[in-house]
């Protein structure tokens, strides 16, 4: 079920009403019986991040998290001016917050409140996974938040391109629902760009994620994967930039800016993540950073600074040399074939064979007749 | 479905309850979801702290708002435990 808030916290936070930038003003000792204050404007705050040692009031906590993506985007070159970005949004925290926080940034850019970032409120593209009940409400979770700001929706069906949804591909390979999943997320935000004529994709993947694929590549020392570890993925023939404006915002930012600017966001998590090593590097990293505030984002940073770029320079030419396009779709690939369409080869032999006797859109219709969720099992 | 939720969450509240009648915090938790009942008065802090549950990785949303960790709470206070942690490998 989604969650109804209420109503935003920051009722104050209209354009214009917020104080004057001063927030990076270190806060004077709090006295022990005072309630904590917001470290930009003083009034009681609401939001503390130990990880920062700083602490907000409503509407500057939404201020603080703008002004961090603004910045993230800045520094990374993950949007030039002039070129159209479209938001993959999941119904989730994440890609909510952010398409929230680029939809504010291009009304202030249109008022001139705030350095260009954006030309026009961007778009968003959903991929309906086939994930069942769990899918069904994450669209219409996207559909209402969309509709509310009148932003565009773009909406693709994963089992109309690959042939089934996500949980019925992963029964049928080698490949966990996850690793589905990502190659699906990869390669149809990826074609959907390139056939509407985007610039750049950008992803809801926050610092969370990061530390903690970062932390599995680092038990494996898997150099290859950690050289393409990057916050922009720049584009190339056939490829469209990818970029993650959320790479230095905790998911627990994420959360926290939803609760308070009344985002109402899929707070269930999905289905198939159950079992997922990532999810055991989250909790370990979640419990390391309330002994060590702020470990997490120097793990991250200090991977970004001072390791990424000696593997690119070792690893980074050899990697590209091996690019061709795919034999079914074109899309570039270091095999014949691209995972995708082996997945959806495969997928229609199941078929053609009569072994997945399922019919082609089981899980996958975006509206399930109404009736109570089906019971988890956690 | 919201019912449905409420429903369940208070019928386990009402076997896992370690501090039943009055001056106790009842906690809705979620991911899945379930109730328990704290001794009162704690704190937002002290509520992750006895549940267990890191800071880095939970919302406290107290009568619909995020408060600072010190904060006080009471058996009137409608106050939600909240995982932020989503997603497999992406
Ligand atoms: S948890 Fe796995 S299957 Fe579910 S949306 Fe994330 S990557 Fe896809
Ligand atoms: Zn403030
Ligand atoms: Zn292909």
């Amino acid at each position: 079920m989604t969650e109804h808030t209420p109503g935003r916290q920051d009722a104050a936070a209209l354009p214009g009403a917020a104080p004057a930038n001063t927030w990076r003003a270190v806060a004077p000792p709090r006295s022990r019986r005072g309630p904590r204050r917001c470290v930009r404007c003083r009034q009681p705050a609401a939001v503390e991040l130990p990880g920062q040692r700083t602490a907000f009031c409503p509407p500057c906590y939404l201020h603080h998290v703008r002004q961090k993506v603004a910045r993230t985007m800045a520094e990374g070159h993950m949007l030039r001016r002039g070129e159209r970005a479209v938001v993959a949004v999941s119904g989730g925290k994440d890609s909510l917050c952010l398409w929230d926080v680029l939809a504010t940034a291009a009304e202030a850019d249109a008022t001139g409140d705030a350095p260009p970032l954006l030309e026009a409120p961007p778009a968003g593209v959903y991929l309906d996974l086939g994930i069942g009940e769990y899918s069904a409400r994450s669209r219409e979770t996207v559909e209402r938040f969309a509709e509310a700001r009148g932003l565009p929706l773009h909406v693709v069906a994963v089992a109309e391109e690959l042939g089934a949804g996500i949980p019925e591909a992963a029964r049928s390979g080698a490949r966990s629902a996850c690793g589905v999943c990502g190659l699906s997320k990869r390669h149809l935000l990826n074609r959907f760009a390139l056939a509407e004529g985007y610039d750049v994709v950008l992803t809801g993947h926050n610092l969370d994620d990061e530390a903690a694929v970062l932390l599995g590549n680092v038990l494996q020392w898997d150099l290859e994967q950690l050289r393409r570890q990057r916050p922009v993925l720049e584009g190339r023939p056939g490829l469209v930039r990818r970029a993650k404006p959320l790479v230095r915002t905790t998911e627990w930012e994420t959360a926290a800016y939803c609760v308070v600017a009344g985002i109402d966001y899929v707070v269930e998590e999905c289905p198939m993540a159950e079992g997922n090593r990532h999810l055991v590097y989250k909790d370990l990293l979640a419990r390391l950073e309330d002994r060590a505030p702020g470990i997490r984002s120097a793990f991250h940073r200090g991977f970004l600074r001072r390791l990424q770029p000696l593997l690119e320079d070792q690893l980074g030419e050899q990697s590209l040399a091996g690019l061709q396009p795919c034999a079914r779709c074109g899309a570039p690939t270091t095999g014949e074939v691209c995972a995708f369409c082996r997945v959806a080869e495969r997928l229609a032999a199941r078929r053609e064979a009569g072994d997945g006797a399922e019919p082609l859109s089981a899980g996958a219709d975006p509206h399930p007749p109404a009736g109570p969720p089906p019971s988890r099992t956690d | 479905m919201d019912e449905d939720r409420e429903q369940r969450g208070s019928r386990i509240a009402s076997g896992v309850g370690g501090a039943e009648g009055q001056g106790a915090v009842r906690v809705r938790l979620r991911n899945p979801s379930r109730e328990v009942s704290l001794p009162a008065p704690t704190t937002v802090g002290g509520v992750l702290e006895a549940l267990g549950l890191p800071r880095a990785s939970h919302l406290v949303i107290v009568n619909g708002e995020l408060v600072p960790g010190e904060h006080p709470l009471g058996p009137g206070d409608e106050v939600e435990v909240r995982p932020v942690v989503s997603g497999g490998a992406r």
